[in-house]
């Protein structure tokens, strides 16, 4: 019970960050130059006098004290307000933009988290094969090579050139472009893991017990190593949502990047507050959920027996 | 000995790195176990004799190069030229192994009964057979769904030799099996591998640099030094009368159970044949330099609502000026608590600290209260020159500037028996004895009226103690230090100490002159603590 209530405890912890991030956001956009008025004005030549009552009638021209207290107001009961440069609920909009995202952002883990594992287990297993190699370059690749540059040459190479694809709207092409680069963040940290897990003295025990090399590693070392995959986790599913708002600029997916641009461009404030608001949740809750999982499997942390 | 050997390892040498004209840390080595005999290979450490034994089983590090001149023979068979697969199944089903340092040599995600689970070769009946091995080794068998950091050190190690045992092997080697454990549980430990070897009829390669525990196990006895095995032959022979000169040394060393000398013989006097210098005479007792009074100190516990760990309870201490006190206890007693207490490192819940007769606050003590650590190599910034680490107590107060400190640094070296040549060499470049040595001068640099030894002797070998005892021992007469001395190892304490306070789960249960404390104890704590000192038996 009170294991329960420090869980609960922890999660609203959490929160307290995503909204943190929230505030600082919504005065962090207000400091930019321009407003959505300022973006309107530019496209239909309004005048001064149009300027004022528009303003005044989004309520821009109002301190930012008295904004956010109005915005927050909204939020909690729910209401996230209506797009200033849209005209339509914004609720609504990241509705539709979510399920491009979510499937390119999980399709990108599962491709990462596998092709990771794998490599750094194999180059485990066989230290002087080729595994041990691919584990470098596929590290090194995701240092020195941008997703939107990966993204573009994709596009030209298999769109343009080979016409595999049309050149927007395929969620295969980006997903492998960001799976690899998340690969590369993950397989270093690990293969390392493993190959200090080798002197570890139980490592020395399971020799000493006559057990095989493939057991060793699958049964012993492997799931020690998991602490340092979840952590690394946390941090890549992070990366993951920047990850995802270039791929989609770049390969033109109608997700929750190309929206994020959208409004940011058009300073559309209400619609840039809820995204903000729904990626600090997602992170905090991502970390939080890697945070319960490492609990549970380690008896070590109080999720088991005694 | 025996009609047929077991194992025998007929001229094996180790050498590690490329070059061939580096020291060798195994050099010709040989040895044999017979069936259902017992051997104690005893050495101190880098003597080479855990690395000979794991080299016979194929578990040498891969940087390590072996040679035997005359081979390496599982009974019949041939080892050094055998496959992986071949040493596997050797190591597997026919010898099993116990390690030092349980804690660390079982996989933390598994349970004990999984862990024993695998080394029992046949697929059919496990469950029952990982429950009769738990009874064996004196466990219950419903702890099968345990994890080893549930378990006690003594626990986890009994669950080592319940894994060893799992396949019924013809040899157990135990590698320092009770090195990292407390006393009492020491003695058990011990008395399980007896029995075990008695019952089983199996035999026992016994490693230890504790020649007490392998007088009362082994048959036969080889002591390795450097490399080398310098002396072998039936146990009862070679502690009544050892014929090499280190083995001597050794057996003398260890501080003794009866009245204590004036200064432990060391290696050189017994290798060169020097006269033991006499000590300088004990210094008098003096005025109290620190009270404790009903000292408690809790210790936090992790997450949201985890309970607090009363580490110290109600401890009263007091020390004079001239007069060594030692607290001895198992670990987790709190002595080592007790002494951050002292250095203002922890902030007690409950109790007075008075140094030097005013309460310990700020600004109170700091230069004359010193304290040194066990963990000689882990003490010293690995970045610093000897010269730095000295100087930077003086520096951190500003005293002795200029010539002066010339003068300070070769005095402070002098007293701990360094070269001046030692100034400019980094941690690393010293030995475990060597460092500890720079850290008593850095807790002397400032002149300090008390000094806390929490442990300092522990991590070192038994001929090193032997000489950083005498140092501490002639400093403290010297200079008229209050001495508070931590240790879990009466033997030592007894050698240094006037007084004596046995701690038990953050109490003191016996306190008195050494004497007294420690050969008629009245707690029954205290009592099972000195029954549980191994001593060198000569004839069983």
């Amino acid at each position: 019970m009170k294991r329960l209530l420090g869980v609960g405890l922890d999660l609203l912890r959490l929160i307290g960050v995503a909204l943190g991030i929230t505030v600082v956001v919504f005065f962090l956009v207000r400091t930019v130059p321009g407003d959505v008025v300022d973006v309107f004005a530019i496209a239909a030549d309004l005048t001064y006098q149009d300027q004022a009552a528009l303003r005044a009638d989004l309520g821009l021209d109002r301190s930012w004290i008295d904004q956010f207290s109005l915005w927050s107001r909204m939020a909690l009961s729910g209401d996230f307000g209506v797009s200033t440069r849209f005209n339509r609920p914004v609720t609504e909009m990241i509705a539709i933009a979510l399920w491009p995202t979510l499937k390119l952002a999980g399709a990108s883990f599962a491709i990462g988290l596998t092709l990771g594992v794998f490599l750094a287990v194999l180059a485990a297993l066989y230290p002087r094969s080729i595994a041990g190699w691919l584990v470098d370059v596929v590290t090194i690749w995701s240092i020195a090579l941008p997703t939107f540059s990966v993204g573009l040459c994709a596009v030209i190479l298999f769109a343009l050139w080979l016409g595999w694809m049309p050149a927007i709207g395929a969620t295969l092409a980006p997903a492998i472009v960001l799976g690899i680069d998340t690969a590369g963040t993950l397989v270093k940290m690990l293969h390392e893991d493993l190959k200090e897990m080798e002197s570890a003295l139980w490592v020395r025990t399971a020799r000493a017990k006559g057990l095989s090399r493939p057991i060793i590693v699958l049964r012993h070392i492997l799931p020690n190593a998991a602490s340092v995959l979840l952590a690394m986790t946390g941090i890549v599913l992070g990366g993951l949502v920047g990850g995802a708002i270039t791929m989609e600029v770049v390969f033109g997916l109608p997700g929750v990047g190309s929206l994020t641009l959208q409004a940011m461009k058009g300073r559309d404030y209400p619609l840039i507050q809820a995204i903000i608001l729904m990626l600090a949740l997602g992170v905090v809750l991502a970390n939080f959920v890697t945070d319960l999982i490492q609990r549970l499997i380690d008896p070590r942390a109080g999720g088991g027996r005694g | 000995m025996t009609s047929e050997a077991l194992l025998r390892i007929e001229g094996l040498t180790i050498r590690f790195g490329a070059r061939s004209d580096t020291a060798p840390a195994v050099d010709d080595v040989t040895l044999s176990i017979g069936r259902g005999e017992t051997l104690g290979l005893v050495g101190e450490s880098g003597s080479g004799k855990s690395l000979t034994a794991m080299a016979a089983l194929g578990l040498a590090p891969p940087s390590a190069r072996l040679k035997a001149s005359g081979g390496l023979f599982w009974r019949r068979s041939r080892i050094d030229d055998k496959s992986e697969a071949w040493l596997r199944r050797l190591r597997g089903k026919r010898v099993g192994v116990v390690f030092q340092e349980p804690a660390g040599c079982l996989n933390p995600l598994l349970t004990i009964g999984r862990q024993i689970a695998e080394s029992v070769p046949v697929r059919k009946d496990r469950p029952n057979r990982v429950a009769a091995l738990l009874g064996e080794v004196g466990l219950d068998s419903g702890m099968t769904g345990r994890y080893p950091h549930e378990l006690s050190g003594g626990q986890q190690q009994r669950v080592m030799i319940a894994i060893a045992l799992a396949a019924d092997p013809l040899l157990l080697i135990a590698d320092e099996p009770t090195t990292a454990l407390d006393l009492t549980i020491q003695a058990q430990i011990v008395a399980l591998l007896r029995d075990l070897k008695a019952r089983r009829g199996m035999a026992l390669l016994f490693i230890s640099h504790d020649l007490a525990l392998v007088s009362a196990l082994a048959d036969r006895v080889a002591i390795m030094r450097q490399g080398r095995i310098v002396e072998q032959g039936p146990a009862g022979e070679v502690f009544a009368s050892p014929r090499d000169a280190y083995t001597r040394a050794l057996l003398a060393a260890r501080p003794s159970h009866g009245a204590p000398p004036a200064r432990l013989p060391t290696i050189d006097a017994f290798l060169n044949d020097l006269s033991v210098p006499s000590p300088p005479p004990a210094s008098t007792i003096g005025a109290t330099v620190l009270e404790i009074r009903e000292l408690s100190v809790d210790y936090p516990g992790r997450g949201w609502f985890a309970k607090a760990h009363r580490a110290v309870n109600g401890v009263s201490l007091s020390l004079r000026a001239g007069e060594s006190l030692g607290l001895v206890g198992e670990s987790g007693s709190g002595k080592s608590t007790v002494a951050r207490s002292v250095m203002g490192l922890i902030k007690p819940i409950a109790g007075r600290i008075e140094l030097f007769g005013s309460e310990r606050g700020a600004g109170v003590g700091h230069n004359r209260c010193q304290i040194i650590f066990q963990d000689s190599g882990g003490s010293l910034n690995p970045r610093l020159t000897v010269r730095s680490i000295l100087s930077e107590p003086m520096d951190l107060r500003d005293l002795h500037r200029g010539p002066a400190r010339k003068e300070r640094l070769a005095a402070a070296l002098e007293e701990v028996a360094l070269e001046p040549a030692h100034l400019e060499r980094y941690p690393h470049e010293l030995s475990g004895g060597q460092r500890q040595r720079v850290n008593i001068a850095r807790a002397l640099t400032l002149d300090p009226d008390i000094l806390i030894c929490d442990e300092i002797v522990s991590a070192l070998d038994v001929t090193v103690q032997a000489q950083v005892l005498n140092l501490l021992k002639d400093i403290q007469a010297r200079r008229a230090l209050a001495l508070l001395f931590i240790s879990h190892d009466l033997a030592v304490v007894r050698f240094v100490a006037d007084r004596v306070a046995v701690m038990k789960d953050g109490t003191i249960v016996e306190s008195g002159p050494t004497a007294d404390a420690l050969d008629n104890p009245k707690h029954p704590y205290a009592r099972r603590l000195m029954a549980a000192i191994p001593r060198v038996v000569a004839a069983r």
